[in-house]
């Protein structure tokens, strides 16, 4: 009796620490479908990071796909063997798209542990509007943290000495979309507008870009409310351009197109980064689209290789969000992947995980981190102690490509 | 400049059929149902529903959504307005106003759960060819939009003066108790009122889905713009207010065309003040004589 006793009592305990080992291989953030043959189970604690974002609201498909992107690049990680041996784990705070929830909740979870003093690295924010009001509370509370959009903040480091920016200068897309032009050989290009901060401040750099090429640009804007451009591209018309610039982000793409044939225009249409970062096929009939360009980030190209990057990312991403992802460009999910990525670049470099550390880390990644092939919206990041934006991102990075649906979060020009 | 009149005339279409809404519940029950513009804006991701997803033609979604949007200003009038008005507590004053925008905020909301906050491209099964005139390249659901503003304005007009249940409606809004002891049924025009702008919100949505997309962030703008064209043509008018909607439709064209984008809606709001400080009831509106 007492034998088999023991016998059950070790048949339990064997069964007991199976049970156990396999649970702490696996991530609260993640439920990928990667292979897991890699799986390396550590006694170490995980590193916490913090992740504030729309993932509810009007605005929530660039929030869950931002978050997405992190979730795979988390999955990534800890399924090969995490960031010096320590699994990643991800905590989420939806802020609904309210500007004013997300700087309540970053301040919540971050007062009293100020310092990097529970989460060593802080996604914060994806609307334009959300990350800005969290670039003080980042300062305010000495966190490492990285960001979508800056509004140019953090082009001075004194607004951002903790924080750093995924993108690079709004000038660099730009750039693409007037060598486009230039190598159509038009002389004149109208640049549609639409009424809204982001492309108001979008303008100054394609006219730069415009002009640098030796072609003459001409500004006409339209409000946010309107429900038809034609009046302004007629305006355009009667300038002369020779081709169109579309800063218009959602239904004011499909009047630009609708405008243009209405008005009898066959000239090439180019969709600014955040328009194309849209399906426009399903805005627009196949007939409007002909002549109609994107100006996008190279991973956005369906008739270039995937990237590395590219693979595992799509590779990782939570399969609740898989289907989502595939209808919309690569740079949404690609700039939470990105976040991560750099930041697990740093971390790996930094003799600790203390803001300063990381983000001396930051200013000083290795060559091979700088380019690591696993970045997806950009070749190589890099950052200077005078400018926390991505001064490595290059207008190489983008590209102007024909309208085409989007799946596998590429654009596969008609 | 003939493209931007037509762009005005279209626009100011749109805003003249919200109004065209809003007037029908103003009328009979003296309430302004904001959730007007929802109405629209659902009306159009139903004709998407229909007509992309489901394959039906433009005939059987118009008779659909014009059916679902009768059960959504009838769902309005039970859920936001009956509680305030015949509940056990009669509340007075403008509370009406408040619970119709809760249920504007409402009906957006279901429609993000259901379709989500991406534009969606509502089909139109009709001819496609251009119509050219006077310089103009009008694709022909925007003429017919803008045919379609005038005749059910001219029709609502004619009705509401010429027959019994209009007169009926007429009067509950001169005088609703005296109309309820002159027999008429206030619940029931209450109920029929809004059934009416919901079903006219749900033919609204269903022609102006190709022009404008479904979007659902496009409730709010209607629901202002449709305001607007009322306080300019007169509160119960309308012909005031298709004349008040067309012309804050040009105002914002000419506005953006020849001025700047931003003063679109700065000249929209100028021409209100303007006309409302020279003829305060607005441009449709009458002065009205009571005997002492």
């Amino acid at each position: 009796m007492k034998r088999s006793l023991w016998a059950c009592a070790s048949v339990a305990a064997v069964l007991a620490i199976a049970a156990c080992g396999s649970s702490s291989s696996s991530t609260t953030t993640s439920s990928s479908s990667s292979s897991s043959k890699s799986t390396a189970s550590t006694s170490k604690a995980p590193i916490q990071v913090l992740s504030i974002g729309d993932t509810s609201g009007a605005t929530k498909i660039y929030g869950q796909l931002h978050y997405a992107g992190l979730l795979a690049a988390a999955a990534y990680l800890n399924a090969h063997g995490g960031i010096n041996g320590r699994k990643v784990v991800i905590t989420h705070l939806d802020s609904g798209g309210i500007t004013a929830n997300s700087v309540s909740l970053a301040i919540k979870a971050l007062a009293p542990n100020p310092n990097g003093a529970k989460y060593a690295f802080v996604d914060a924010g994806v609307e334009g509007t959300e990350d800005d009001a969290l670039i003080p509370i980042m300062k305010k509370y000495n966190q490492f943290a990285i960001t979508l959009d800056d509004a140019g903040e953090c082009a001075q480091v004194s607004n951002c000495p903790t924080e750093f920016v995924v993108k690079g200068n709004p000038a660099d897309p730009a750039h693409a979309a007037a060598n486009f032009f230039k190598s159509k050989g038009l002389k004149k290009v109208g640049v549609l507008e639409e009424s809204i901060a982001f492309t108001e401040g979008e303008t100054p750099g394609i006219v730069a870009a415009l002009k640098a090429d030796g072609i003459t640009p001409s500004v006409v804007t339209f409000p946010a409310t309107a429900t038809d451009v034609t009046p302004e591209m007629s305006a355009l018309k009667g300038d002369g351009v020779q081709g169109v610039f579309a800063e218009a982000l959602g239904p004011p793409a499909g009047y630009t197109l609708a405008a243009r044939a209405s008005l009898g225009w066959s000239i090439p249409v180019v969709f600014d980064v955040a328009a194309s970062s849209l399906d426009i096929t399903k805005l627009a009939p196949a007939s409007e689209v002909k002549n109609a360009y994107l100006n996008v980030y190279d991973c956005q190209n369906g008739a270039a290789p995937l990237s590395a990057g590219m693979k595992a990312m799509l590779a990782n991403i939570p399969s609740q969000y898989t289907a989502e992802a595939s209808g919309q460009a690569c740079d949404i999910t690609g700039n939470g992947w990105d976040g991560m990525m750099e930041f697990a670049n740093a971390a790996k470099q930094a003799p600790s995980l203390t803001t300063s550390a990381l983000v001396n880390a930051m200013l000083n990644l290795s060559p091979a981190s700088q380019s690591d092939p696993l970045y997806i919206t950009s070749a190589k990041k890099c950052y200077s102690t005078s400018d926390h934006e991505d001064a490595c991102e290059v207008p190489g990075d983008f590209t102007v490509i024909p309208v085409g649906p989007v799946s596998g979060e590429q654009d596969h020009p008609l | 400049m003939a493209v931007t009149i037509w762009s005005g005339l279209v626009l100011g279409a749109v805003y003249a059929l919200v109004a065209t809404g809003f007037t029908l519940t103003v009328l009979p029950t003296g309430i302004f149902n904001f959730a007007q513009g929802a109405l629209v804006v659902a009306g159009s991701f139903m004709a998407y529903q229909w007509l992309t997803v489901s394959g039906l033609g433009e005939i059987p979604t118009l008779l659909i959504d014009t059916a679902l949007g009768a059960f959504g200003g009838l769902a309005c009038e039970i859920l936001a307005v009956r509680p305030l008005r015949f509940g056990l507590r009669r509340l007075t004053g403008s509370r009406e106003l408040v619970t119709t925008v809760g249920m504007s905020t409402m009906l957006i909301g279901i429609i993000g759960v259901k379709w989500g906050y991406l534009a969606l491209q509502v089909p139109f099964d009709g001819p496609s060819k251009f119509v050219h005139f006077l310089g103009i390249a009008a694709e022909p659901i925007e003429i017919i939009v803008v045919a379609s503003a005038i005749v059910i304005s001219v029709a609502l007009h004619m009705w509401f003066r010429h027959t019994r249940t209009g007169q009926a409606c007429l009067a509950v809004a001169e005088d609703r108790d005296a109309a309820m002891l002159r027999g008429v049924n206030v619940n029931f025009m209450s109920l029929g009122a809004f059934a009416a702008a919901g079903a006219l919100g749900g033919l609204i949505g269903t022609l102006t889905g190709p022009i404008t997309y479904a979007v659902p962030t496009l409730g709010t703008t209607l629901a202002l713009g449709g305001f607007v064209a009322i306080a300019l043509g007169g509160e119960g008018s309308f012909l005031g207010g298709l004349f008040g909607g067309l012309l804050v439709g040009l105002a914002s064209a000419f506005a953006t065309r020849y001025i700047n984008a931003n003063y679109s809606d700065l000249a929209v709001l100028a021409l209100l003040l303007g006309t409302l400080a020279l003829r305060p009831r607005g441009l449709g509106g009458t002065t009205e004589a009571r005997h002492v």
